[in-house]
């Protein structure tokens, strides 16, 4: 059982990383997602001898197991939408699923021949 | 009437109803084990059935739900953890990590506009679906940075990443992807967390690679949509 202030101490290191990385994208010339920037200070951070995992480790598994949770309000608001939904709801579920298929073939196939070329290269190299 | 409208305006009702759905959601998915009882989908019908049938305006939701919001960044901040913990992986397979999750996320950028222009979607509606193969805390943020509406890329996200992980063993036999390394970036890369929980069921390679395309995928999406359309 992780103690109070220990999970407290983790959650305040998690949200002041998250407030440099909104104040960094703010500075920024071009909108770049916040919290996706912060997650690369994050990972910066952790190569760094200023913060390793293990400092945020209970907390942050505790948010990346319940992910979910903070999902639900930003989709509830599609009851604002009704109009596009009844109109074009047919069109998202096409090009969702048309896309998917398409970007699994891409992705797949082109690990697959970069791999081959790089076993060829390796044992090229080694003849 | 009057009283339900006083009742839910207080912000601790967006937050009850919010985690109320979401172990109910994540009750029934436990309870029964299928994809297709997603808990966030589970959780979508509970608090918008809820709001329609008491006619409670989605504003009186939003005074709390926007608490569980804002925790979202953090949320998605702590991801770091993943790609750290993997870092050996992605330094051994950094060649076909980046060309596949860059191919892959770049095939579905131009496959959503094409479809998009054909089906005739207007700018926002389209903006919503083109980050429909990433993380949803990324999706939120490329839409939303794209003009689109944020609510509809969630719902997109949920809709691609159910079916992917529904239909990636099927298109592993389809495509001949016999390489475990590649099953798992296309997995990932395609139908990100939710696909990812199919490619830990098929194997552990499978399972780090599709989560290490997840995080690869949604910096790629950020920095492709940021070249093309800003």
């Amino acid at each position: 059982m992780v103690s109070t202030m220990k999970a407290l101490k983790e959650l305040s290191i998690i949200v002041g990383v998250c407030l440099i990385g909104e104040v960094i994208s703010q500075l920024l010339p071009f909108s770049f997602p916040p919290a996706v920037l912060s997650m690369l200070l994050m990972l910066l951070l952790f190569f760094t001898p200023l913060l390793k995992p293990e400092k945020i480790e209970s907390v942050a598994t505790l948010m990346l197991g319940n992910m979910v949770l903070f999902f639900i309000p930003s989709g509830v608001q599609i009851v604002k939408y009704t109009d596009i939904i009844k109109d074009s709801w047919w069109k998202l579920v096409i090009i969702c699923l048309v896309s998917l298929v398409i970007t699994f073939f891409v992705t797949g196939t082109t690990v697959m021949l970069t791999i081959k070329l790089m076993k060829r290269r390796k044992s090229n190299g080694t003849n | 009437m009057e009283l339900i409208n006083q009742i839910t305006a207080s912000p601790l009702f967006g937050v009850f109803l919010t985690l109320i759905a979401y172990i109910i959601g994540t009750y029934i998915n436990k309870k029964t084990g299928k994809v297709y009882f997603n808990n966030l989908l589970i959780a979508y019908i509970v608090v918008i059935g809820i709001l329609l049938i008491f006619k409670i305006p989605v504003d009186n939701y939003n005074n709390g739900a926007s608490i569980i919001t804002n925790c979202l960044g953090p949320a998605t901040a702590v991801l770091a953890i993943s790609i750290y913990n993997q870092r050996k992986k992605v330094k051994e397979n950094l060649l076909p990590i980046i060309v596949g999750t860059l191919s892959g996320s770049l095939a579905s950028i131009i496959s959503v506009v094409t479809l998009s222009k054909l089906l005739k979607l207007d700018w926002p509606t389209t903006a919503s679906v083109i980050p429909k193969s990433v993380t949803t805390a990324i999706a939120v943020a490329v839409a939303d940075s794209l003009g689109g509406y944020i609510s509809i890329a969630a719902i997109c996200v949920v809709i691609t990443g159910c079916t992917g992980n529904i239909l990636a063993p099927f298109f592993i036999k389809l495509f001949h992807l016999t390489d475990p390394v590649a099953q798992g970036l296309a997995i990932g890369t395609a139908s990100h967390a939710l696909g990812t929980s199919k490619a830990i069921e098929l194997g552990e390679v499978q399972g780090a690679f599709s989560s290490i395309a997840i995080t690869f995928a949604g910096i790629i999406t950020v920095i492709l949509t940021l070249i093309i359309f800003v």
